[in-house]
């Protein structure tokens, strides 16, 4: 990570600044804001072909339901290099769940089997762009493609998760269900189109799609076996579930606020 | 008393028939004057709201709403096109015309406005609004008044039959000019023959003579041809310097090939014979016939037909047609052999016919050897037989001989550089292969020379020579040897040769160009940052402050057609725009465009047409350095105005999102196919802006800019585009 903002650093202050008018009325850096929805329909659908149900808390009970919408916000920096390219650097934290009972069917004590509820992540992300369009565009208004390279660090949140005992539908809570110390990284790889309307002279809208494929690099993917952790979930099994959501993602849909300076 | 009136009388035609001829040597291309109608500064959509108050009782609501749009854009898209002019000669005599062809019918002449095209096509038609267009291109071949006053009662026929309506094509919008004026002026047969049916009643109720009727025929069946069928003689070019020789000219005449009765069965008109015979047929209904060929007299159809012909010459010379211009100044000529303007336009023609040469395209220009018929055909073959150099010397010769018969103008300057500048810019020209002697000089220093005892010394001296030699002695000039006829034009530039102005001239306009061309080489040479620090180096001054800004277009397209309400929206938003933005730099705009005509008035609008006219001649050929045919007045507008850079701009947006056949590759792939459906709505804006700047003084094209790009239309997207013009304007270096 750090090697990657010594890059973006490098390349951002080797730029001419003197160089050809561009930019938005004349102004090269831009700031945006962004909320960011998607409907995680491939995973739901992959979670339904596999038989297990995604479990939601519903006070001392539970529903069945399956998650219709994750979000996250991002804040992105820019810089408009020429008229046509840009280099940005985003920063963003994206809420999303995972259903614990898919692909591994059940949470086993060494007992009793269980279904646990949804397991809810916090992943802040780290991405530095690069923005360009069709060669007479004038960044950044209009349609635009991003493609970039970036980092993920995933937190599940903590506290005390509901159990569905199999067989019988009494709810127990555990705070063991994950290791509380667990955390994890992906790298991600993005394309995204979108498209920069102006509102007034140093504001856009913004809206566009994003793609994203990402893939767990974390040291747990060859470490821990189920049999050594003393939680409900191992590490390795978290790694596999939030890679399983993640992988799924076909795109997300983002819109906001660019402001021009 | 009646000896006073008589004076006066023959001291008015007098000064009638100078001021005539004085008009014609020192011709100014015919403009409008007076108010303006309300045809042209009424707003189309105004116009539409207005004539959808009548009830169109064949249309449903869908085809009345698409035949208004047509018609109604279309014609006024032609009305402030810069062709079109209103207050006249020409118009007012036709509106003279059209009040004794319907005299009897004051309620139908109320309806009807008339007004002259600036066209070399020979037609004339009436629109569903009232409005009847005759072309100079038609006057310009009739031989009488009797022969427009039938064109022009058919044409009223086919308004008050209201033929337009029945014949409009629901189905396709036209987009350009052209088809739309082909379309406006095609009707079924039926409708033909009915039109002319009410016409020839018009025509007899007015009193023509009915001999002129059929003969009308004749000036359709030959409206390719020039207006007048004179041979150009062999010795047309031929002066103190410029020999040549005849067998440059055609051997064989080229045959006039129309025929009365062609196959007319996918056509929309019947053929010539159909007509004329149908003509024949209707004549028989009426008696006792007038006699009239000339009701409002001979003089002034004459004046008239001679203005709308030295109108044609100025637009071949728009539409770059040079020989077909050349041909008619020939044939002016015989008629005005004094005139500045036939002389002027000349020098246009040379100039013109040269720089397309010089740019490879002299094809464009010239009429391929199929083509050509009757005598015109005579002036193509000698200009395509022409290599370049031999072309250029004509020109140059042409041209300096044309100044130097004109008083010293800007104009004649101008084009006198312009030739300069082909010549040296030429790989083909080299002034050094050019004689210091005329033609029939070293023609007669020749044969001298071959019957001079010093030639036998010659002769037994070349015996001895080496093949070598032999052909270094050819190629040298100065032997008299040497003297080729075949290349006769090498003689034509004798007094400029020996001229050191000229010869001054030619070499140092040759080294500052080449001068030039090594600072551009250089420059490409660089690397991009090299560059970059160049170009910050060499900034330029700013030149820009003011600029009069032109019609600023904007065309939408919906499914391929243009969506004229949106259209009409993105216009009034692209000219905001443009002035909103220029305010930002302090830029003045003056605004002349067919939405403010009540604000500029018919100077305005004159000004308007002349640099609409002076874009339609650059955009001939845009790799040329056209010299604009109405120089004076591209002059005068700048000095109105105080500035002469002028904006000319175009903006077409359409949204098409395209779904790729490639697409089908996600069968394999469901869930792709989800991820790639917002794509194609994404990129489906295409945008086409294009916008030169022009300088009317050096009549040259100053900036240009041209944009594609997938971005929707917005007001603040067209400013932020014309901020990123506007302000690298001034950031940008010569090359």
């Amino acid at each position: 990570m750090r090697n990657l903002i010594i890059l973006f650093l490098i390349c951002f202050f080797q730029l001419n600044l003197n160089s050809q008018t561009n930019g938005y009325f004349g102004k090269k850096f831009i700031l945006e804001s962004n909320l960011m929805f998607y409907n995680p329909c491939l995973y739901n659908v992959a979670s339904y072909m596999d038989g297990s149900e995604n479990y939601k808390s519903s006070g001392d009970s539970y529903k069945i339901a399956n998650n219709r919408l994750d979000y996250g916000y991002r804040l992105d920096f820019g810089f408009n290099k020429r008229r046509n390219s840009a280099i940005h650097l985003e920063v963003g934290q994206e809420f999303f769940s995972f259903n614990p009972n898919f692909k591994y069917s059940y949470v086993y004590d060494g007992f009793t089997s269980y279904y646990a509820e949804e397991v809810k992540v916090r992943s802040l992300s780290f991405m530095p762009k690069i923005e360009f369009t069709s060669p007479d565009g004038l960044l950044p208004v209009g349609l635009y493609n991003q493609i970039g390279i970036g980092v993920n660090y995933y937190r599940p949140l903590i506290k005390d998760y509901s159990l569905i005992e199999y067989g019988s539908n009494s709810v127990t809570k555990t705070s063991e269900l994950f290791n509380p110390e667990f955390k994890s990284k992906s790298i991600s790889f993005l394309y995204k189109v979108g498209m920069r309307i102006p509102i007034n002279k140093s504001m856009l809208f913004n809206f566009g799609f994003r793609y994203l494929f990402t893939w767990n690099i974390d040291k747990y993917m060859l470490g821990e076996s189920y049999a050594e952790s003393k939680y409900l979930l191992s590490n390795y099994s978290m790694h596999a579930m939030i890679n399983a959501k993640e992988i799924r993602k076909i795109m997300l849909f983002e819109t906001g606020i660019t402001f021009a300076f | 008393m009646l000896k006073k009136t008589i004076f006066l009388g023959i001291t008015f035609l007098i000064q009638i028939s100078l001021w005539g001829q004085i008009e014609f040597n020192n011709y100014k291309t015919i403009r409008c004057s007076g108010t303006i109608p309300k045809d042209f500064s009424q707003l189309t959509t105004d116009k539409i709201s207005e004539d959808s108050q009548e009830r169109r009782e064949n249309l449903n609501k869908t085809q009345e709403k698409i035949f208004l749009e047509g018609i109604h854009y279309g014609i006024d898209g032609l009305l402030h096109s810069g062709l079109v002019i209103y207050g006249d000669p020409i118009s007012e005599y036709v509106e003279n015309i059209a009040d004794k062809l319907l005299a009897k019918r004051p309620e139908v002449r109320k309806k009807l406005r008339f007004y002259t095209l600036k066209s070399n096509a020979t037609n004339a038609f009436s629109t569903d609004q009232g409005i009847v267009f005759v072309t100079t291109g038609l006057i310009s071949q009739l031989t009488n008044e009797a022969q427009l006053a039938f064109v022009l009662a058919h044409e009223i026929s086919h308004y008050t039959e209201k033929h337009v309506v029945a014949t409009f094509e629901y189905k396709t919008r036209r987009t350009q000019q052209d088809d739309q004026i082909r379309q406006l002026s095609t009707y079924s047969k039926d409708k033909e023959f009915e039109a002319d049916s009410i016409g020839i009643k018009l025509y007899y109720e007015t009193g023509y003579a009915k001999e002129e009727l059929t003969p009308a025929f004749d000036v359709l069946m030959y409206s390719y041809l020039p207006f007048d069928e004179i041979e150009v003689p062999v010795n047309y070019f031929n002066n103190e310097y410029l020999f040549v020789p005849e067998n440059l000219f055609p051997k064989k005449k080229y045959e006039i090939k129309a025929i009365e009765n062609y196959d007319d069965t996918r056509s929309s008109h019947p053929n010539i014979k159909k007509r004329k015979s149908h003509v024949e047929e209707s004549l028989k209904n009426f008696r006792n016939w007038g006699d009239q060929i000339f009701l409002l007299g001979e003089d002034r159809f004459h004046y008239i037909r001679n203005l709308c012909r030295f109108e044609s010459i100025r637009t071949d010379i728009l539409d770059a047609n040079y020989v077909d211009a050349l041909y008619s100044i020939f044939l002016l000529e015989r008629q005005f052999p004094e005139s500045t303007y036939l002389k002027k336009m000349k020098a246009h023609c040379w100039l013109g016919m040269a720089q397309y040469k010089h740019n490879g395209s002299i094809s464009d220009v010239v009429e391929r050897n199929s083509e050509l018929e009757g005598e015109i055909a005579a002036l193509h073959y000698v200009i395509k037989k022409l290599k370049n150099e031999a072309l250029y010397a004509f020109a140059l010769r042409e041209i300096v001989d044309i100044r130097k018969q004109l008083p010293p103008s800007d104009e004649m300057n101008e084009i006198y550089q312009r030739m300069l500048h082909v010549i040296t810019t030429s790989k083909s020209f080299d002034l050094d292969k050019f004689s210091d002697k005329t033609f029939s000089e070293a023609a007669e220093e020749f044969l001298n020379s071959k019957h001079s005892d010093t030639n036998k010394v010659e002769v037994e001296k070349s015996e001895k020579l080496s093949k070598y030699d032999r052909i270094k002695n050819k190629r040298n000039k100065t032997d008299p040897t040497v003297f080729d006829s075949t290349k006769f034009y090498y003689y034509c530039l004798s007094d400029l040769i020996k001229d050191t102005l000229f010869v001054d001239a030619f070499k140092s306009m040759k080294d500052s160009i080449s001068q030039v061309q090594d600072q551009r080489d250089r420059y490409y040479a660089m690397s991009y940052k090299e560059r970059l620090e160049f170009d910050e180096k060499n900034k330029k001054e700013k030149t820009f402050s003011d600029f009069i800004l032109v019609e600023p277009i904007a065309i939408s397209y919906k499914k391929g057609k243009i969506n004229y309400e949106s259209s009409e929206k993105m216009e009034e938003d692209y000219r905001s725009a443009i002035n909103t933005t220029a305010s930002y730099f302090d830029y003045s705009i003056y605004n002349l465009n067919s939405k403010e005509l009540k604000s500029i008035g018919t100077t305005g609008f004159n000004e308007r047409s002349i640099l609409s006219n002076f874009l339609m001649q650059m955009t001939q050929d845009t790799e040329i350095d056209i010299l604009p045919v109405d120089y004076d007045d591209l002059r005068a507008i700048k000095k109105n105005y105080g500035t002469g850079k002028v904006i000319f701009t175009i903006v077409e947006h359409t949204y098409a999102p395209r779904v790729s056949p490639r697409a089908l590759w996600f069968i394999f792939y469901p869930p792709g196919f989800l991820s790639y459906i917002p794509i194609p709505f994404m990129t489906g804006n295409e945008t086409e802006l294009n916008l030169i700047i022009v300088d009317v003084e050096k009549a040259k094209i100053e900036e240009s800019v041209s944009y594609y790009f997938k971005e929707p239309m917005f007001k603040q997207i067209l400013e932020a585009r014309m901020y990123d013009i506007f302000k690298n304007l001034n950031s940008n270096t010569n090359y």
